[in-house]
């Protein structure tokens, strides 16, 4: 199970949003001549709930001015306060000022401090003037609940040595109600054997608190057989039984525009979904066994069924999607720490934030984001002093933007500073024993060796991105979504890494081949054409590869009736080839045949059997019979392996 | 920012420790079992660890115990992760120099409250 912490935030920016509009409505509407109870009541709330979510997620600035608000409108709600004139005026001002601070944290940017200050100092103005809010709660039933307890707690010698710290505890006591603390010093020794690892001191704590005993013992909890502790009592007369505190009902809840739905819930729908559209293509196949005409009421009638489950599916589907600004408001406060802890200037701009991605897919791409952001920051962009001798400014740009392109979502983190020196990074390679002594590459393939594990050209490892994590996590990370990283850069101008991730992972477009006897899926996105080789196009080159001549250049061939033994090998000619894309580079799959295009539900291989290189999952067909679903990412580095055994027969050990 | 190393074998496990304590400003840095958290405890002074009990190679009761005669590490908060129903590890954790536990499951809410306690 994966945790963000980040899908509580976006459920607050969503809660906070409209709880500020239905205040904002109420306050507008609001005639002091005619005083609604219910609109009192509809602004209290969400001041409240507001104030709760934002101290829960450490918004303090939120949390600070709601509470404000909370304290005046508790008054108002008991009749204290008239709610008119200038309190209306300072309310509707604070909902502006609240939804600022809170577009600030949630998408970053510059919310106006100043009239947070302004807002303040008038409310505090007029909090002043109302009753003392001590005295309220001191008629409060609470008050008389309360109990008094002594407790001794004597700790065991070695308690600190266990990285308890008694104080600790004693700190929790007084936290719990109104606490006097008595220190005992007689287990207190000579100086001489006075040992500063030991805990020679012991307490008493008088505590009057609303707590009851367990509550006490459980903050004990860790060091029960560690310490010596009594719990008393202390005034053991009967008292009256404790009123029950009215518990105040809350009328009907606001009427909201979103509600909040379990996401497993959504993946049921869309796993149904995915059922109707096998159900969909069996009912299909049987309409054409009976030689059902193009135009008989049934087939029409399928027909309308599909448009209806297309649309069906793509509701669903987008009902996982959410915006990637979830993923980048975190980014400019990220930007502003690291740039102020190393001595940088730097600009963040943030564009095609509205993109949106499926939810899963969106936490798991955003720790790679993040890492490569901070990458950008720490190994990218050079201090003001060296971006001046280079002749840029001094302040630096990092760029993070996402769109769409085809049916992958594309994003991009791109700076400004030193870029990477190709030959440097193969020279580094060629220390770490990752490449030959004798072997040179390619730049693009020379670019890529900053993905190979425990890779660095950091002179200094610095404590931003030198932690060992390198950008072979980010890339493994990536690919397991089935996306792609690719590395742009040039020296002295900048570097540019582009994500690529599909939108969702349960439904792609596929191609049905025949290969060799099994029944595969190449999904439609990953291919370029299909072609009936040509063998003036065929070559064979050293090492048994075959390539094959197509528009203008060369691609290698990938057989997987020969690699994964799918019954007899086959000459090229009797084959089709279907021409894939992998990042930039493009190799063609021989094939027996090409079968039907159809939507496809992907069914992990991982959760039923286990997960195996060159394959996405598998999927139903419409005859109920069984399709492998070929991850063209991974095939590619199949052939990508075979090369790299090729270039250094010496290092194939591994 | 105090540092916080995290042991489990669990990647999941480590992802959400992870993600919730850097949220929080934590330095997080992550072991797989109690022989990798030896070694980074050797290299790196850590604020506090959290360790799970079962692992591989070396458990979590085993660790504590030559975390704490590592030196730097005799006052270290350490935290386990047990399940409730683990009670006797729980003992058995404190003996061995634990500071704490925390249950699973647990919300990150509740991580966070746990750490900062120990952090205080």
């Amino acid at each position: 199970m994966s945790f963000d912490l980040a899908r509580f935030h976006a459920a607050f920016f969503a809660e906070s949003a409209e709880q500020l509009d239905a205040m904002e409505a109420e306050l507008v509407r609001w005639n002091p001549d005619e005083p609604s109870r219910e609109a009192i009541n509809t602004i209290f709330r969400a001041a409240h709930s507001v104030k709760g979510g934002s101290a829960t997620f450490g918004f303090a600035d939120v949390a600070g001015l709601t509470h404000l608000l909370e304290t005046l409108l508790h008054e108002v709600r008991s009749d204290r306060r008239a709610l008119a004139g200038t309190l209306v005026d300072l309310l509707l001002q604070s909902v502006d000022c609240l939804r600022d601070l809170l577009s600030g944290h949630q998408q970053g940017g510059d919310p106006d401090l100043a009239r947070l200050a302004h807002l303040t100092g008038e409310l505090e103005k007029l909090a002043g003037t109302g009753p003392e809010p001590a005295a309220v709660a001191a008629e409060t039933p609470a008050a008389i609940r309360q109990r008094r307890w002594r407790i001794a707690f004597r700790p065991s010698l070695a308690m600190m040595q266990r990285g308890n710290d008694p104080f600790r505890f004693l700190r929790e006591l007084c936290e719990l109600g109104t606490a006097s603390v008595e220190t005992h010093l007689g287990r207190l020794p000579e100086l001489a054997d006075l040992d500063p690892e030991s805990c020679f001191l012991d307490w008493t704590v008088n505590l009057a608190t609303e707590a009851g005993e367990a509550e006490i013992r459980e903050i004990f909890e860790w060091v029960e057989q560690d310490c010596e502790l009594e719990i008393e009592d202390a005034d053991a007369q009967a008292r009256k039984p404790a009123v029950a505190a009215a518990i105040e009902q809350d009328p009907a809840g606001l009427a909201t525009s979103s509600i909040r739905v379990d996401v497993d819930k959504i993946d049921q729908l869309i796993n149904r979904v995915g059922e109707l559209v096998v159900t969909e293509s069996r009912l299909r196949q049987l309409l054409a066994e009976a030689e059902e005409s193009e135009f008989s009421p049934r087939r029409q009638a399928l027909e309308a069924l599909s448009t209806n489950i297309r649309d069906l599916q793509e509701s669903a589907l987008q009902m996982r999607m959410i915006p990637l600004s979830f993923a980048f408001h975190r980014l400019p406060r990220l930007i502003r720490d690291l740039a102020a802890e190393l001595g940088k200037e730097v600009t963040l701009e943030i564009s095609g934030e509205q993109t949106e991605l499926d939810k899963g897919l969106l936490e798991t791409i955003t720790d790679p984001l993040i890492h490569l952001v901070r990458n950008a920051v720490d190994h990218g962009i050079e201090s003001p002093e060296r971006r001046l001798a280079a002749g840029k400014p001094a302040r630096a740009r990092v760029s993070v933007s996402s769109y769409y392109r085809g049916g992958v979502v594309v994003i991009e983190v791109r700076d400004d500073g030193r870029g990477l020196d190709p030959v440097r990074l193969l020279e580094r390679a060629r220390e770490t024993g990752e490449v030959g002594p004798e072997d040179s590459l390619p730049e693009a393939d020379a670019l890529n060796l900053i993905f190979s594990p425990g890779f660095s050209t950091a002179e200094a490892v610095t404590d931003i991105s030198g932690r060992g994590v390198g950008l072979d996590v980010v890339r493994r990370n990536i690919q397991r979504l089935g996306g792609r990283v690719a590395i742009d850069s040039e020296v002295g101008t900048g570097t540019c890494f582009s994500i690529e991730v599909p939108m969702t992972l349960s439904i792609i477009d596929g191609q049905l081949v025949r290969i060799g006897d099994g029944l595969f899926v190449i999904p439609v996105l990953s291919i370029i054409e299909s072609v009936q080789p040509d063998p003036a196009n065929v070559e064979t080159v050293a090492g048994g590869r075959t390539l094959y001549r197509f528009r203008g250049g060369v691609v290698p061939l990938l057989d997987l009736r020969e690699t994964w033994d799918l019954g007899t090998a086959r000459e090229l000619e009797e084959s089709m080839i279907v021409i894939v894309e992998r990042g930039r580079q493009y190799f063609g799959l021989c094939i027996d045949e090409l079968l039907d295009h159809q939507s496809v539900v992907i069914k992990s291989l991982e959760e039923n059997f286990r997960r195996v290189s060159g394959l996405a999952g598998a999927t139903v067909l419409g005859d109920g019979s069984v399709a492998l679903v070929l991850d063209v990412g991974s095939l590619g580095g199949m052939l990508g392996d075979r090369r790299q055994r090729q270039r250094q027969p010496a290092a194939a050990a591994d | 920012m105090p540092s916080i190393l995290a042991v489990d074998d669990s990647a999941s496990l480590r992802e959400m420790v992870r993600f919730t304590l850097s949220e929080a400003g934590f330095d997080v840095l992550e072991a797989e079992d109690g022989v990798q958290a030896l070694e980074v405890a050797r290299k790196t002074l850590v604020d506090a660890v959290i360790a799970d009990v079962h692992m591989p190679n070396m458990d979590g009761i085993e660790l504590i115990k030559h975390l704490r005669a590592l030196s730097g590490y005799k006052f270290v908060p350490i935290l386990m992760l047990t399940t409730d129903a683990d009670s006797n590890l729980k003992k058995e954790a404190a003996a061995s120099g634990a500071t704490g536990w925390l249950v699973k499951p647990f919300s990150p809410d509740r991580l966070l409250a746990t750490v900062q306690r120990v952090l205080e």
